[in-house]
């Protein structure tokens, strides 16, 4: 994301001009645009001509319009977003109040304006703006029959594609069929992942699996890509990394990222950083020494006493519409920083975020044990 | 600067747009109540005529400016009555049926099409009753009946007597569940609680078969526990309930007709049936007692007038079925999806002679059964630590009963000595793929059969290498006896029995999985110099553990083998060594392990092979039948995918040789013809049921759960695999009930907020993706059990509670 130009005013309320570049960008958006802020873009309106109080043709009508945010759509298949309002400025074509919505496109600048500029919201800005953190790797987790494809980036997983087959049964003096429908298998993941995967651009492509699946895949994959001397596929040979874990869904996926080999390899992403944090914070819980705990008020509290070492917390808690929510969210990650201890923001769109989001949302690991902090 | 994608909201343009057009066409709100209040008048003076819809009504009081007179005349010559009167005669159409009865089968088949045809014409026109009320068509409709009954009472044995069953009920299987048959009294009050009920429908017992095909159908059962209700209430071995029926001929399921229709299996027929079912079974999955109520509290007149439409059919096939030619009603039979006439041999004369030479064939269960349990069927599944010598166990085995030949042998002796593993020959007869070779360990199951003097076995050899587990546990829901084969070499033993070994797991999961009988083979003992003292050790250590895990004494047994010398495996062993043990050979303990199976109830089968049959040809379904017994001819459901079709042929084994009748306990491969999986519906884990007793999948369930040591601790939406028999799937849990204490059996009052290790609890738990076919526990003792494993570890088992 590019940041063209900023203005803040003295209440806090204040403008920014943000050009978004890759589906990364429309996720920080997804989370930093509410409603109530407005938004100020070109964008295709059907306009009807109406020629002495009759109705005429429509137009197609490129239009300057600022639109008070109601809704705000986000597809990270996609890549879409959708924001949905009403114009506050009339225009000569569109009518002051009527509804509009507009589609985020990448490399097209767009005004926001929020009437109250937090940190929280700064920083979402700031990170995005940050072109090297960002990295995107590529992952396969599969199991005998069945096979998850997906693009991690910092801040989401998504699933690319999932293939399912029944693989018969070897059979005693006949493992044939076994052995073709497997063959099978493998070539159609290795073809969907040379279409998926973009390996040019992928900084690492992570294959995991119980046994020696993924290794066949990765061989099955270099067996097709010499055959269709695909001399991209053959120059990323170094980018392929193979784990292990125990199953071939997507929970596998969190186990490969959590294995010390795998997090060595892929240096340090935030995405393999925040798998940790929660493997630690499920540990820690497991002892039931009073040091891990969650929920809101759990939370808050610790934050209070000043015991709190690392605050996990997810997005989601951000993207509330409830204005004094967030502020309160926002106090508390100020606290905690203040506090000399360490705030996680966990993504929903991970697989780590969705497990955050389970628990209420916010987690957080103690310096020493309350262990009685859930009673009033 | 390309926009193309923004859209236009046009809500507001298109709000005065509209309006001005419809101006003269609005209706004003003094006429909107005026029209509510007409509705009612006149749709009862229309009644007669169905297929008028509400607008109708509307449009055609505001069009005559609210008079009701108008109204009617226009719509009455709006919606012609039809000129056909079968609805009023019956009788009439029957006739005509029953004339046809001389010809040939084939013109048979036709003419039951066209009258089909007709029928369905007669749902779809209305009533022909100007001045006819509900009730009068009612009364009309019943008239018809009692003649149909009349005629039909002629028939031999199963209408009549039907009706004296229906209060008899099985008073076998209430004994067998007290719960169950709690509740299926309750649902047969509901169902026959007389305020519920318009008195005419219970007039004559015959009226409760008019009652039933509307239960049956509304409510159709999606657990056991309604599809016993059903055989408890209403007639036993009467026509069962036809879910194959196309949806055109929905509401004519209860007769016979649909029968032929099962003819009928073409691929694009398929996928109404499937439609269909989907609409009988799905939606009613959960809530089935209450919909039961539903149904009942407020019998619609559509309800009654359709209800008595059908019964006239009933009579009218039954007629026809009665007149269908020997040979055809052997087919008949065969293709019957009543599964009963496999288990009373007694109902299977029915419908006329059957000839022996006919593929759907008649057989004595009794006999049959009798010549089955002559030579009982022992499935068993060799678990262990990964280098325990399981394979190799087997291959010695297979090769000493003389399952594989020594030419084999000797050819696999040489391959593997040309990669330098000699030592793996035997592990070879079981482990083929090249991976599997290369790599010296056992990836997936093996299923082999073989026959000694006096048993038929069933040996599965699982994987023991950590990763494979999944695959161990799909062949320990196929066996009923587990053979824990252990490394009895210095360390060996002790690493398979730490806490990350398999030795434990395999163990823990056997048991939890509902295994019986375990058989201790303490493997590789000539390396041991055959030595008592070790023998000795490893049984104290290990019936310590298995005592833990829940085994009786009585439940193991200690065998010492040598896989590789193969001594004391079939031979009894003539090494001075071994003089100490005066115990069985491990075939001859296995021999003795016969378990009782479940042959009385539905049939149940996990399927733990899918293979396809050529390209469009059809489907091969393998799995060990848990429960119940399965004919050929007889039509089987496909549970989660709701796929159906009739069975082509059964074999058992690896055998090639078709057989008549699988029970409990076999190993049963079912062919089908004219169903293709190329959309991978049907997968491995899938349950087969009799179409008439399905099996419901859900993708939420309560379960009792009994976690094992974990690391992690269990939380609401922490995400783990769910094992159900050989299929394995995606979980989690969404809500703690509340912790058991694993001692007392006590439910403590707090729910807490997680789960850690060793606690016992009841959850509710949520399978993301497909969803998952379960019984209850108390129903079946395989499809209700469950294990959650979690990073390659196995944390915890336990039971389905509540669907």
């Amino acid at each position: 994301m590019k940041l063209v130009k900023q203005n803040f005013e003295k209440d806090a309320s204040g403008i920014v001009v943000l050009v978004p570049q890759d589906k990364e960008d429309l996720w920080a958006l997804y989370n930093l645009i509410q409603k109530a802020d407005e938004i100020e873009l070109t964008t295709v309106r059907n306009v009807k001509k109406s020629k002495d109080g009759k109705s005429g043709k429509t137009e197609r009508k490129v239009v300057k319009l600022r639109i008070a945010i109601e809704t705000v759509d986000f597809a990270s298949l996609d890549e879409s977003m959708r924001i949905r309002g009403q114009t506050v400025t009339p225009n000569d074509d569109v009518p002051l109040n009527s509804y509009h919505t507009a589609q985020i496109e990448y490399n097209h600048p767009f005004t926001l304006w929020k009437p109250d500029w937090d940190q929280v919201a700064y920083d979402i800005i700031a990170k995005a703006c940050q072109i090297g953190a960002k990295a995107e790797l590529g992952a396969v987790v599969l199991q005998e029959g069945v096979a998850h494809l997906c693009l991690i980036t910092e801040s989401m997983t998504v699933l690319v594609y999932k293939h399912e087959k029944a693989i018969p049964k070897k059979r005693r003096g006949d493992s044939s069929a076994h052995d073709k429908a497997m063959d099978r298998f493998l070539t159609v993941t290795a073809e969907t992942m040379a279409r998926h995967f973009d390996l040019q651009k992928l900084k690492a492509v992570l294959v995991a699996s119980p046994g020696f699946v993924a290794q066949s895949l990765y061989d099955k994959f270099f067996e097709l890509a010499v055959k269709q001397n695909d001399k991209a596929a053959m120059a990323a040979k170094l980018k392929f990394v193979i784990a292990h874990c125990s199953t071939g869904y997507l929970q596998g996926l969190e186990e490969a990222l959590k294995s010390p080999e795998v997090q060595k390899q892929l240096s340090d992403t935030k995405s393999a950083r925040a798998v940790m944090v929660l493997d630690e914070f499920f540990d820690v819980l497991n002892q039931d020494n009073g040091k891990a705990w969650y929920g809101d008020k759990e939370c808050a509290k610790a934050v209070e006493m000043g015991a709190v070492k690392t605050l996990l917390i997810t997005d989601t808690l951000f993207r509330s519409d409830d204005i004094p929510k967030r502020k309160h969210y926002i106090a508390l990650t100020e606290a905690v920083k203040v506090g000399g201890g360490e705030v996680f923001l966990f993504s929903s769109l991970h697989d780590s975020g969705e497990q955050l989001d389970q628990l209420t949302g916010i987690a957080c690991l103690l310096n020493y044990p309350v262990p009685d902090l859930d009673e009033e | 600067m390309g926009f193309n994608y923004t859209e236009d909201d046009i809500a507001d343009y298109a709000d005065d747009y509209d309006s001005e057009e419809n101006m003269d066409e609005q209706i004003t709100e003094e006429e909107e109540v005026l029209l509510a209040q007409m509705m009612p008048e006149l749709q009862t003076k229309m009644s007669g005529y169905t297929g008028i819809e509400t607008q109708d009504f509307r449009e055609a009081l505001w069009y005559n400016e609210f008079s009701m007179e108008d109204a009617v005349q226009e719509l009455q010559n709006k919606f012609k009555k039809p000129k056909g009167t079968y609805f009023l005669t019956p009788t009439g159409a029957w006739d005509e049926v029953e004339g046809n009865m001389t010809e040939t089968n084939r013109d048979f088949r036709l003419r039951l099409q066209s009258h089909e045809h007709i029928l369905n014409r007669i749902v779809e026109t209305p009533a022909p009753t100007t001045g006819l009320s509900k009730l009068a068509a009612l009364a009309k409709a019943r008239a018809a009946k009692r003649e149909i009954e009349k005629e039909s009472s002629k028939e031999p044995a199963s209408r009549t007597s039907i009706l004296d069953k229906l209060s008899k009920g099985k008073p076998k299987e209430v004994a067998k569940d007290t719960a169950l048959s709690r509740k299926i009294l309750s649902l047969k009050r509901s169902r026959e609680s007389p305020e519920h009920i318009p008195k005419n429908l219970l007039e004559t017992p015959r009226e409760k078969l008019v009652e039933r095909p509307i239960s049956a159908q509304g409510t159709l059962p999606n657990t056991r526990e309604n599809t016993k209700s059903l055989e408890q209430t209403p007639e036993p071995e009467g026509p069962p309930v036809y879910p194959t029926v196309p949806p055109e001929t929905r509401h004519l399921r209860t007769t016979p007709a649909p029968r032929f229709m099962l003819f009928v299996t073409s691929p694009c027929l398929k996928q109404k049936h499937d439609e269909a079912l989907c609409c009988v079974y799905v939606p009613h999955a959960n809530h089935l007692e209450k919909k039961i109520k539903a149904n009942f509290t407020q019998p619609s007149p559509d309800d009654v007038v359709l209800a008595a439409q059908k019964e006239a059919f009933v009579g009218k096939a039954k007629v026809a079925a009665k007149y269908v030619e020997p040979e055809l009603a052997a087919k008949v039979k065969g293709l019957s999806l009543d599964d009963k006439s496999g288990k009373k041999p007694s109902t299977l004369n029915i419908e006329g002679p059957v000839k022996p030479t006919k593929p759907f064939k008649k057989i004595d269960m009794t006999e049959a059964l009798a010549v089955k349990n002559q030579k009982p069927h022992v499935s068993f599944v060799v678990i262990g630590h990964v280098d325990a010598g399981k394979s190799t166990l087997m291959g010695r085995l297979l090769y000493d009963v003389g399952v594989v030949d020594s030419q084999t042998l000797h050819k696999l002796q040489r391959e593997s000595e040309k990669i330098g593993k000699a030592s793996f020959a035997l592990a070879w007869v079981m482990d083929q793929t090249s991976e599997e070779r290369s790599r010296g360990v056992t990836v997936d199951v093996c299923t082999t059969n073989f026959e000694t003097g006096s048993t038929k076995f069933t040996i599965v050899d699982a994987p023991g290498h950590k990763d494979f587990v999944p695959n161990m546990i799909s062949g320990v829901t196929q066996a009923d006896v587990a053979v824990l084969v252990v490394d009895s070499s210095n360390n060996a033993f002790e690493s398979g029995f730490n806490l990350e070994g398999q030795t434990k797991e395999h163990a823990l999961l056997a048991k939890s999985l509902g295994i019986q009988k375990l058989v201790v083979a303490v493997n590789k003992m000539d390396q041991q110099d055959w030595s008592q003292a070790r023998f000795d050790e490893i049984r104290l250590q290990l019936t310590e553990f298995l005592r833990m895990t829940g085994f009786r004494e009585d439940q193991v047994e200690f065998v010492p083998v040598s896989g590789l010398t193969g001594i004391n495996v079939c031979k009894a062993p003539h090494e001075p060594r071994l003089a100490w043990y005066q115990g069985k050979t491990l075939l001859l303990i296995l021999e003795h392990q016969a378990v009782q199976q479940d042959v009385g109830t539905d049939f149940v089968m996990c399927v733990s092979d899918v293979q396809t049959l050529g390209k469009m040809d059809g489907l091969a379904l393998s799995g060990k039948v848990s429960a119940g017994t399965l004919q050929p001819g007889q039509t089987i459901l496909i549970s989660p995918a709701q796929y159906f079709a009739q069975v082509e042929t059964i074999t058992l084994g690896d055998g090639i040789q078709t057989v008549d009748l699988a029970i409990a306990g076999e190993h049963a491969t079912l062919r089908l013809k004219g169903v293709s999986n190329a959309d991978n519906k049907v997968q491995i884990g899938d349950v087969v049921s009799p179409i008439d007793k399905p099996v419901s999948a859900v993708n939420k369930f309560q379960a009792r759960l009994v976690l094992f040591g974990m690391k992690r601790p269990l939380l609401v939406g922490t995400p783990f695999i769910l094992f159900r028999g050989s299929q394995q799937t995606p979980a989690k849990i969404t809500k703690i009930h509340f912790l058991v204490d694993p001692k007392t059996g006590e439910e403590s009052k707090k729910a807490p907020r997680h789960l850690s290790a060793n606690q016992s609890c009841v959850v509710d738990i949520e399978v993301s993706g497909r969803p998952l076919p379960l019984l209850v526990f108390a129903q079946s003792r395989l499809l209700g059990r469950v294990v959650i494993r979690k990073d390659g570890m196995t944390i915890g088992a336990g039971i389905v509670e509540r669907l």
